[in-house]
C-alpha cells in the first residue's frame, strides 16, 4: 500500500469514535423534530453515524410509526 | 476588530512556534499590526526564537493576575516597529488560567491590533481547548510525516466542535525533492486527504536549522523558506480577509438521488 492510502486509512480509522453520548443527544434532538410530524415514541426512533470509504460521517436515522400527524400541514 | 488566529498541530515540534514568529513577522512587514501570544505556558519558547527573553519586564501571566495592565507586558519587536509580543515566561506559582481569562486579555488587543496569533501548546488537552476558544480562525501547521499528519486529522476533527470562520493547512519541512520521487505525499494531496484548505507550504531550510542553533536569529532567514512564509502571510491578508469558509449548514446543497 502506497504512501497516501496509507495515511487515508489512517484518518479514517480514527474517525471512528465512542458515539454513545452523541447518539444520545442526536436522536433527542431528532425525536423533538420528527415527533412533531410523526406519532412516534423514542423507542420508534434509532439513529447511527457512520464513516464511509472516504471518510465522509454518515447519519443515518430509521423512524417506524403508525400514523403521521398531517393536522396543519393541509393547508 | 483583530484576527485572531491559532497556531496549532496536536503534534509538539512541527514548527508552530517558528510558524508563529516568521508568519507574525511577514504580515507586519505588510503593514499589519501583529501581536503574537505564547500561550504554552511553563514550555514557553516564542521569547527565545524571537530573541525577546531579556526585555521582559512582565509577562501574560502578570497580566491575568493583575500585576501590570496589558500593556506593559507587550515587548516590541527590534526587526518591526508593527510586531508585538506578549511573552509567558512564568512558569511556577501560575495556578489555573481559565479561557475566560485569557479571552479577558484577548480583548484588551482587539483594538490595538489587526492580527492576535496564538502559539498553541502541542497537545490536545485543556491548553490546546483554552488557545482555541478564544481564536475566530485556526491554521494547523504539520509537516509531510505519517504521524504529524495523523496528529493533524485528529485536531481537525476536534476544531470542528468550535464556531471557527476557518480551518486552513500549513505543511512545513517539504522537500519537493522527496515529493517528486513520490517519497513524500504531496501538500495538495495531504490537503485533500485532511479535507483542509492549504494556504502554504514551507520548504525545508537548512538555513531556519541553522539559525535555531542562536537564539533570536531567525529573522535573519533569507532563503526560499523565508518566502514561503511571505507567500503564506499575503494569502492571508489579501485572499482570506475574514472570509468565512464554513458553510452555514442551511446553505449546504443537498445531493438527490
Ligand atoms: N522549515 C523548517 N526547516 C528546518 N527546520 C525547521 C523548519 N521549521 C521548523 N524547524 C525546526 O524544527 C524545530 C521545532 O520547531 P518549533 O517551531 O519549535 O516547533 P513547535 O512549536 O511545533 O514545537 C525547531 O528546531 C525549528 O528550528
Ligand atoms: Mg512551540
Amino acid at each position: 500500500m502506497n504512501n497516501l492510502n496509507r495515511l487515508n486509512q489512517i484518518l479514517i480509522n480514527d474517525k471512528y469514535f465512542d458515539p454513545t453520548r452523541f447518539n444520545e443527544l442526536l436522536e433527542i434532538e431528532v425525536y423533538k423534530v420528527l415527533s412533531h410530524y410523526m406519532d412516534i415514541t423514542r423507542e420508534q426512533i434509532s439513529t447511527k453515524v457512520e464513516v464511509d470509504v472516504e471518510g465522509n460521517y454518515v447519519f443515518k436515522c430509521k423512524a417506524k410509526c403508525n400514523r403521521l400527524k398531517v393536522v396543519g400541514l393541509l393547508k | 476588530m483583530a484576527r485572531r488566529i491559532v497556531i496549532t498541530s496536536g503534534k509538539g515540534g512541527v514548527g508552530k512556534t517558528t510558524c508563529s514568529y516568521l508568519l507574525g513577522l511577514n504580515l507586519a512587514k505588510l503593514d499589519a499590526r501583529v501581536v503574537i501570544l505564547d500561550v504554552d505556558i511553563g514550555l514557553n519558547n516564542l521569547d527565545v526564537v524571537a530573541g525577546i527573553d531579556t526585555k521582559i519586564n512582565y509577562d501574560l501571566i502578570d497580566a491575568i493576575q493583575n500585576r501590570c495592565r496589558v500593556r506593559q507586558a507587550l515587548v516590541q519587536s527590534s526587526v518591526c516597529s508593527r510586531l508585538y509580543f506578549l511573552p509567558c515566561v512564568n512558569s511556577y506559582s501560575v495556578g489555573r488560567v481559565t479561557s475566560e481569562a485569557l479571552s479577558a486579555i484577548l480583548r484588551e488587543l482587539d483594538i490595538s491590533f489587526d492580527y492576535i496569533i496564538i502559539d498553541c501548546p502541542a497537545g490536545i488537552g485543556f491548553e490546546f481547548h483554552r488557545a482555541v476558544f478564544c481564536a475566530n480562525e485556526a491554521i494547523i501547521v504539520t509537516t509531510p510525516h505519517m504521524i504529524a499528519l495523523r496528529d493533524a486529522g485528529k485536531v481537525a476533527n476536534l476544531l470542528s466542535g468550535y464556531t471557527l470562520g476557518q480551518i486552513g493547512l500549513v505543511i512545513n519541512r517539504v522537500r519537493n525533492d522527496f515529493v517528486s520521487r513520490k517519497m513524500m505525499i504531496s501538500p495538495e494531496e495531504i490537503a485533500n486527504s485532511l479535507k483542509l484548505t492549504l494556504l502554504g507550504t514551507i520548504r525545508e531550510s537548512n538555513e531556519i536549522t541553522a539559525l535555531s542553533c542562536s537564539a533570536g536569529e531567525l529573522f535573519k532567514l533569507n532563503d526560499s523558506a523565508m518566502g514561503d512564509f511571505c507567500a503564506l502571510a499575503k494569502t492571508i491578508h489579501y485572499n482570506m480577509a475574514s472570509k468565512p469558509n464554513r458553510e452555514n449548514f442551511l446553505d449546504i446543497k443537498i445531493k438527490r438521488g
